[in-house]
């Protein structure tokens, strides 16, 4: 786990410094190949110096052959020469001597230093009868071998016959005094042939030969290439039958280096193109690194702007599960609405915090949403705090989509409008009521003056009348109508007085009252009524029924509803009246079997004043008119079904 | 008999004596004919027209009654003697000084004009005049 985020550590240092990477790479790769070019260049070394000793060694052996080869030429001459001192058949054995050796190119015989016997003759004449041992030039190598007794080669130097070429002196000794020289003479062409030295591939190596001048003390240097080879790399061996030396030298000092250099540049190069490469690459993700950062950043400064929106936002937003209604996340001000802690909303869905009665509305809204056949919608409902009160909010439920447009979850706003929508309950209620007040005004006003002028312009045509009378018959009439309108317009105006009492009276007393027995009563007051029309009343209502309620209204609603069921009694059959109560609803029915209201043609007029539909003579269109004045007085209300030959029911909601 | 008909529909009993002898003051040529309401009226138009009796070239009509009232006569008169009461005006007598009265009056064709209560003989002849021009 920590090697892990170790790893990641380290990773992203190098991630985000290409150029250090790219350096460490290139570095790396450099040290790695120089490893390998030192290997390949000691390997390169080791073959060179085998090589150039197998050279050497073979130019070696061909100079020892040669010089062995001469030894035995000088040693086979020398012993031509007899007792006395004189060679013997020198003519014929030389040629054979010279010509079975390729090495060596004229033999010769020096009785006391001076050259006398010389095969071939030709070309070599001018070396006859040289002295050697008095030449100084040649003296001093001519008596190294004196001393030495043994074979030695002077030279190369410049022959007396012409050329340049090495002579073997072998000293002959007769009777133990010096006799002379038996000598091979090796032109230096031939030497340089027949060792190998000229033929070998000048390219890579060259061969330098040498000897230290007796004379000076100099080593000098005889062959082309004479430039110091110190600082080359040269292998040498030293033959000491000449005092020379032999070297072989590499043709360059970095011919080795050259070999390895290819390498050498190949890897730098490529140590350099991989760390470019590393750098170039990882600068892109560098790059990318830094965007994703910058990114990251502005991101989580929008994420903690939106949250502190989120969060303080003065509506309630909440983010729901699309299947399952689950809340997701909440604000404070939904908690704040509904009542219940973030906690609490987490375990539950909205479901679980919806109305009962705006549960279908919002679920059929949401399952469109997830089907997609709207995008939001937005709807009025109520909420149950966690207090059990209902409250209202303004809800804007928007879908929330992936990018490929699979729908994910929903976002909802809630508004809380539970106080406007008490103050429009109100306002609505106080509308209604006004305007109620203000129809029923209007009723009324108009009910007045067309009640009191209908009495009035009677009046007015009655006094014209009186005023032309010409008889007292005539007169007479006129008063005696006058009297008749007199009366009628004073019962309008006590009707009129009792409706605006009922209408005014708004500080009533109300009482529990026995709803049953004041059936009973309402019974008895109408007793002869009842029993003149045989009609039967089932009072239903149970004994323990009680209604808080003004007594004289009561007394006066049951009276005119009771009364009115007997009066409008169908002619063919005995009323029948059922009164019967609903605890639940509150509300009293009265249905009878009467001859019915036509609900289409005069449902309107019912309770108006005034108003009668069947012309009997008793009706006077003024107790429904109370009656419903009184029920609505109380804050109750009253509601009629009825038809036509079969009877009417009444039901009276109290409050 | 005169052969002119004036009838008045209107509940008020006292009204009614009154207007008879208003009309009766008013020596026109118009016999009256009375209804307590629009309902009674429109029978007895309905049975008039079945025996092919004429029409009453004038009806003064209330609007306040019991059981058929003035705009519930004016519906039904549309429907049961469509094309028949054509040579009948009709007008408007009533108590009621409302605006709104006046107003739904207006939207009957047949409804000639609007009077409210008290109905004196100098009314009566400026209705009997104004008919008969349009007779005319």
């Amino acid at each position: 786990m920590s090697f892990k985020r170790t790893w990641i550590k380290l990773s992203k240092w190098f991630l985000t410094r290409p150029n250090t990477t790219g350096t460490i790479v290139f570095l790396s790769l450099l040290l790695l190949l120089s490893f390998v070019v030192g290997l390949r260049y000691k390997v390169v070394k080791e073959n060179q110096q085998r090589e150039m000793s197998n050279i050497i060694n073979v130019v070696h052996q061909n100079f020892q052959q040669i010089l062995k080869n001469s030894y035995t030429t000088t040693l086979t001459l020398a012993m031509t020469i007899n007792d006395e001192g004189i060679p013997e058949d020198f003519d014929k054995i030389a040629p054979k001597l010279v010509n079975s050796n390729a090495s060596i190119d004229a033999v010769q015989l020096v009785p006391n230093g001076v050259i006398k016997y010389i095969y071939p003759y030709e070309n070599n004449e001018a070396a006859i009868n040289y002295d050697i041992l008095h030449a100084p030039t040649v003296k001093e190598e001519a008596l190294k071998s004196i001393k030495t007794k043994l074979i030695y080669f002077a030279g190369p130097l410049k022959l007396k016959q012409g050329g340049i070429g090495v002579v073997g002196r072998l000293p002959v000794y007769k009777n133990n005094k010096f006799w002379g020289f038996s000598a091979v003479i090796i032109k230096m062409n031939t030497l340089l042939e027949l060792s190998g030295i000229k033929s070998i591939d000048d390219s890579k190596y060259y061969f330098q030969f040498s000897k230290v001048n007796p004379d000076t003390g100099k080593e000098e240097f005889f062959l082309p290439k004479k430039e110091n080879f110190s600082k080359k790399f040269y292998q040498t061996v030293t033959i000491p039958d000449g005092d020379w030396k032999l070297y072989l030298i590499a043709q360059d000092k970095n011919g080795l280096i050259s070999q390895v250099t290819t390498s050498t540049v190949l890897g730098f190069l490529l140590a350099l193109i991989s760390g470019l490469w590393v750098a170039s690459i990882m600068k892109k993700p560098a790059k990318l690194q830094l965007q994703i950062y910058e990114q990251a950043k502005k991101i989580l400064h929008s994420e903690i702007e939106f949250k502190t929106l989120f969060e303080q936002a003065p509506v309630g937003i909440a983010r729901v599960e699309m299947d399952s209604g689950n809340f997701l996340a909440v604000n404070d001000e939904f908690c704040r609405i509904v009542g219940y802690d973030k906690k609490e909303l987490n375990k539950i869905n909205f479901q679980k915090i919806t109305h009962p009665d705006d549960m279908a509305q919002d679920v059929s809204y949401m399952e469109k949403l997830k089907e997609g056949s709207i995008d939001e919608f937005t709807i009025e409902k109520r909420y149950l705090h966690k207090t059990g009160k209902t409250v209202w909010g303004n809800l804007i439920v928007s879908r929330l989509s992936k990018s490929d447009g699979t729908p994910t979850n929903n976002i909802a706003i809630i508004e809380d409008i539970t106080e406007k929508k008490r103050a429009d309950e109100e306002l609505k209620q106080s509308f209604e009521i006004v305007s109620e007040q203000n129809k029923r005004l209007l009723n009324f006003s108009y009910i007045v003056s067309h009640n009191l002028r209908s009495h009035t312009s009677n009046i007015e045509t009655i006094s014209n009348f009186l005023e032309t009378a010409e008889t007292k018959d005539e007169r007479d009439e006129m008063i005696s109508l006058l009297k008749k309108v007199s009366a009628s317009l004073n019962e309008t105006m006590s009707n009129l007085n009792e409706v605006v009492s009922i209408r005014t009276n708004i500080n009533l007393t109300t009482e529990s009252l026995n709803l049953h027995d004041y059936i009973e009563k309402a019974k008895t007051v109408l007793s002869e009524q009842i029993t003149k029309k045989g009609a039967v009343i089932h009072n239903e209502v149970a004994h323990n029924i009680e209604v808080n309620y003004n007594t004289a209204y009561l007394e006066s609603i049951l009276l005119n509803f009771i009364s009115n069921a007997v009066r409008y009694s169908h002619p063919d059959r005995k009323p029948e009246i059922y009164i019967s109560y609903d605890e639940k609803a509150k509300t009293l029915k009265i249905k009878d079997n009467g001859i019915g209201i036509d609900m289409a043609k005069n449902g309107e007029k019912l309770f108006g004043m005034y108003k009668t539909f069947n012309g009997n003579p008793d009706s006077k269109g003024i107790g429904l008119f109370i009656t419903k004045s009184q029920i609505e007085a109380m804050g109750g209300r009253i509601e009629t079904e009825s038809e036509l030959n079969k009877g009417t029911s009444f039901t009276i909601y109290f409050k | 008999m005169k052969n002119k008909v004036i009838c008045i529909i209107d509940d008020d009993p006292i009204y009614q004596l009154l207007i008879n002898k208003i009309i009766a003051m008013s020596e026109t040529e118009y016999d009256v004919v009375s209804f307590k309401n629009g309902k009674e009226a429109l029978e007895s138009f309905k049975s008039d027209l079945k025996e092919d009796k004429k029409m009453p070239e004038i009806i003064l009509l209330d609007i306040e009654m019991p059981i058929m009232d003035g705009w519930d006569f004016m519906k039904h008169i549309e429907k049961a003697l469509s094309g028949k009461t054509e040579k009948t005006a009709i007008y408007i007598v009533s108590s009621s000084i409302a605006y709104e009265d006046r107003e739904k009056a207006k939207t009957f064709p047949e409804i000639m004009g609007y009077f409210s209560k008290p109905i004196d003989t100098s009314k009566i002849l400026e209705i009997t005049k104004h008919v008969t021009k349009g007779e005319q």
